[in-house]
């Protein structure tokens, strides 16, 4: 009797066109192999990432064509000479059937505007999920194209808040088990206009009551920063007080200031780092009378 | 024995009593332009403050240091020394500044340091002045150098103070007559009776028609100069003007006129020791 054993020899081979008549979520594979004499019969077996048997396929020729869902298989193959003999099991060799590609994708216009208050762009990306995607994974580059931030959604949309700058993106779609499918890169760059962060106008100083408030004016929406520090006369060294930020527009100075002169600096800062110009103020602190000498 | 500690506490009686006796003779006399000084005592007083003193927290060395350097100030030294140090320390003053200015004032008269005292309080916290640190605290020095005029120079820096920043006046920002008038301050000493009569009329002069007309910034820079060359500057750079300008005397030009009776001017004083 004589046994063939299946050489491994076989090719996927899976068309760049959904199959109509196929269920929606399924693309076509084909497997082929090399002839091997006296086979009669050539089986396949697949199986599912757990080994678990999936579905068994003869035929008389060494190619088998087929729907499948994308995702991560195994497969292993046979042959029966004329008298039905099975060859022995090749050996189970996985293979995966990636989503398909990305092809219609809602690209935001190349340059988008950055909203003033929040010193960031809305980016909308939108797509048409792809047969077999399952997620997807979403990954901005910079301008050097290092990756600056990366999503994953199960959604074929993806909403982010971009500081200035210059971005591109890819979107790779993964089917359930992982299997991923060939990224849609973009075809443009985008481009975020950096804007002037806003100022901090008129800062004065005032006695109000029994406290002394600094207060400024500004556009921003984000906490304006302000650093108070003291110096003595005649000396070249300014000692920090306080630094804090508020969007209070103003701040009451500590009712404990030492005599002496001081400094405050004020700037916006945006959540991203970008700062304004920073604007400086000072004052003296006078000695109390009743506490000089005669 | 008994009778050598009999001697010997004939000895110390005697000494002690010579002692006495000669802390009841009167001061040896000083030669003239010289005045007693209790060093020891202000040195001890000083070693006392200098050693409780938190602010400054000496070691026993720079205790030491400093109380010699006060003691050097003579009688009343350590006294002058604490005012003008808690006065500085009071006001924010930099605390190597201040011990170094509290010690100078150490050396100084009562007088001076009083009266450095009483000026930097009104330029300093008076809000009419509202003076910088700065020219506050040196317009101070500069007038308590002679105390028997500081009530003059302060009035003298005040009358000068609200001519330049008065807006029926020169109108000018407070810093600006801030700096000028203690610039003009230097020249307080030549003017016995007062500087600010003299500024007056200086100024009003080069700035009228009769004058030159100057604008403010050349007629401030101008009186600055006449002042210099004391208070008979006036009448001759009037009159050297005059001569000038006419037709008796030498016809020459405005410019001309005022550079020639600036040169006149500074012929209005000679120091006496010169003149013999």
């Amino acid at each position: 009797m004589m046994r063939w054993s299946f050489v491994l020899a076989f090719f996927v081979c899976m068309s760049t066109e959904p199959v109509i008549s196929a269920p929606a979520e399924k693309v076509k594979v084909e497997f082929e192999w090399e002839e091997i004499f006296g086979a009669e019969v050539y089986e396949i077996e697949l199986m599912s990432k757990e080994k678990k048997s999936l579905q068994s396929l003869r035929s008389p020729n060494s190619a088998f064509s087929l729907m499948m869902a994308p995702g991560f298989y195994y497969v292993r193959g046979r042959v029966y000479d004329s008298r039905q003999a099975k060859g022995e099991w090749s050996e189970a060799r996985e293979f995966l059937v990636p989503p398909k590609k990305i092809e219609s994708v809602e690209a935001p216009s190349a340059e988008l505007s950055i909203n003033a208050k929040t010193y960031t762009a809305p980016l909308k990306v939108a797509w048409k999920a792809p047969v077999g995607a399952h997620h997807f994974k979403f990954i901005l580059l910079n301008s050097a194209g290092e990756v600056v931030g990366t999503k994953s959604t199960r959604v074929a949309e993806v909403n982010m808040n971009l500081r200035p700058g210059t971005y591109s993106y890819k979107i790779i779609p993964y089917t359930a088990d992982e299997v991923e499918g060939e990224p849609y890169v973009s075809e443009q760059m985008l481009a975020i206009k950096s804007q002037p962060v806003p100022e901090v106008l008129a800062p004065k100083i005032q006695a109000v009551e029994k406290s002394t408030i600094l207060s400024w004016e500004t556009e921003a929406t984000h906490p304006t920063w302000y650093k108070l520090e003291h110096q003595k006369h005649f000396s070249s060294v300014w000692h920090q007080v306080a630094q804090a930020s508020t969007k209070e527009k103003q701040w009451s100075l500590p009712a404990d200031l030492k005599p002496g002169k001081y400094r405050v600096q004020l700037w916006n800062k945006t959540p991203y780092g970008e700062v304004s110009s920073i604007q400086k103020l000072e004052f003296v602190i006078k000695p109390l009378e009743h506490r000089l000498p005669k | 024995m008994k009778h050598s500690l009999a001697m010997l506490l004939i000895a110390l009686c005697a000494t002690t009593a010579l002692a006495s006796e000669l802390d009841q003779e009167r001061q040896p006399k000083l030669p003239d332009g010289y005045i007693a000084c209790k060093g020891s005592e202000e040195f001890e007083k000083s070693v006392d403050y200098f050693r409780n003193n938190k602010v400054l927290s000496l070691n026993d060395k720079q205790v030491v240091t400093w109380s010699l350097k006060v003691a050097k100030g003579c009688s009343g030294a350590l006294s002058r020394f604490q005012k003008v140090f808690e006065l500085l320390t009071e006001s924010g003053v930099d605390l190597q500044k201040s011990v170094e200015m509290a010690a100078s004032f150490s050396e100084k008269s009562n007088e001076q340091t009083n009266s450095f005292v009483a000026l930097f309080k009104t330029f300093f916290l008076d809000n009419y002045f509202d003076l910088d640190f700065m020219t506050a605290f040196n317009i101070s020095v500069k007038i308590s150098e002679n105390p028997s005029r500081a009530v003059a120079g302060q009035k003298d820096f005040e009358r000068l103070y609200r001519f330049c920043t008065d807006h029926d006046k020169l109108g000018l920002p407070l810093r600006d007559c801030g700096k000028y008038s203690l610039g003009l301050i230097k020249h307080f000493d030549l003017y016995p009776e007062g500087l600010f009569p003299s500024f007056e009329k200086i100024y009003g002069f080069i700035t009228s028609k009769a004058g030159a007309s100057l604008n403010i910034k050349e007629a401030l820079e101008m009186t600055d100069e006449i002042l210099a060359f004391g208070p008979l500057a006036y009448d001759n750079f009037k009159k050297a003007y005059a001569f000038s300008l006419s037709k008796k005397g030498l016809q020459t030009s405005i410019k001309q006129s005022m550079r020639i009776a600036l040169e006149v001017s500074k012929s209005s004083m000679k120091e006496k020791e010169k003149t013999q």
